[in-house]
């Protein structure tokens, strides 16, 4: 069944569609955030709270655009405000955070290139994001825009840039 | 290996999958606990607020709160007391004042006794007058 016609039996009081849209998008959502926060005990709560966020908000969806796209932008809103935090938490333990220790727990993409790993999340973030969307999940500049709330060509302008870091931090190993 | 090669490498592979049914039940399971915490906190802060407003209608409404004291009159009492004067207290003005000195005096310890000192410097005071009456009639 399509997302539009869940989304509108679940407007129509029928609980269960919801269910049916989480089983569904679950696993992208749950990737895209394990990419943003870095590890995957982080990215099983900000899923959490992204689906949560999404049960609150979703009688007051319009489908202007598609779900996925409205998922995916409470995702990236959720994934910014755990970034926020988190260094202000760093900032304040002065880098002897226990539970940034504990969630630095290799996870299966930084096991198969921790190099490139590691150079993603040294990105900023706006440019980690846009990396992520586009390559990671495969969605076209203009779904990427939309989710991130700027213009098709600032989106591509920040890939751009990433992707020139990228290479030059890891420029010598091409 | 160029980058985009490289990124491209590690896209197709889907790294982490998570449970799709134990997932809905945790998450069920959060938001009937954060609508009963969300609940509750209203219940308590309503509460307070029809606590509050209840007492502050009572405090205002109340005739008795106020009036209690304010019907004493306290100088009354204080007349009233001073028309039976206490007669062990009563004293003429002078008897008051040597009890008084005897009272100060009496208890000072330092040198002998208080009076006799008195006694010495009026002996003193006496001899020294006579000293002067003396004088003046010799010259």
């Amino acid at each position: 069944m399509k997302d539009g016609d869940l989304v509108i039996r679940f407007q129509n009081g029928e609980e269960q569609a919801f269910d049916e849209l989480v089983r569904k998008h679950y696993p992208t959502t749950l990737n895209l955030l394990v990419r943003l926060a870095g590890n995957r005990m982080d990215a099983d709560d900000l899923c959490q709270e992204t689906f949560i966020r999404a049960y609150r908000s979703l009688r007051k969806f319009k489908a202007k655009s598609q779900f996925s796209t409205w998922l995916y932008r409470i995702a990236v809103n959720v994934a910014n405000t755990h970034h926020r935090k988190e260094k202000t938490r760093q900032f304040l333990s002065f880098g002897h955070d226990p539970e940034a220790i504990a969630a630095a727990d290799p996870i299966e993409p930084r096991k198969l290139d921790p190099e490139m790993w590691d150079a993603i999340n040294s990105l900023p973030q706006k440019q980690k994001m846009v990396l992520t969307l586009r390559i990671f999940q495969e969605l076209p500049f203009k779904v990427v825009a939309s989710i991130l709330n700027m213009s098709e060509n600032s989106a591509k302008v920040n890939y751009h840039h990433a992707i020139e870091r990228l290479k030059e931090r890891l420029g010598e190993k091409e | 290996m160029s980058i985009e090669r490289r990124i491209n490498s590690l896209k197709g592979r889907s790294h982490e999958s998570g449970d799709a049914e134990s997932f809905l039940t945790n998450l069920k399971g959060e938001i009937i606990q954060r609508d009963r915490r969300r609940q509750n906190i209203i219940n308590s802060v309503s509460g307070l607020i029809v606590a509050l407003a209840m007492g502050v209608g009572i405090y205002i409404n109340n005739p008795t709160v106020d009036s209690t004291f304010a019907t004493v009159d306290v100088s009354e009492i204080i007349i009233d007391l001073s028309d039976q004067p206490d007669s062990i207290t009563v004293f003429d003005d002078e008897e008051f004042i040597v009890a008084s000195m005897d009272y100060l005096i009496g208890g000072t310890e330092l040198i002998s006794t208080g009076w006799s000192i008195i006694e010495d410097l009026s002996l003193y005071n006496y001899l020294e007058t006579g000293a002067k009456i003396s004088q003046e009639e010799r010259s």
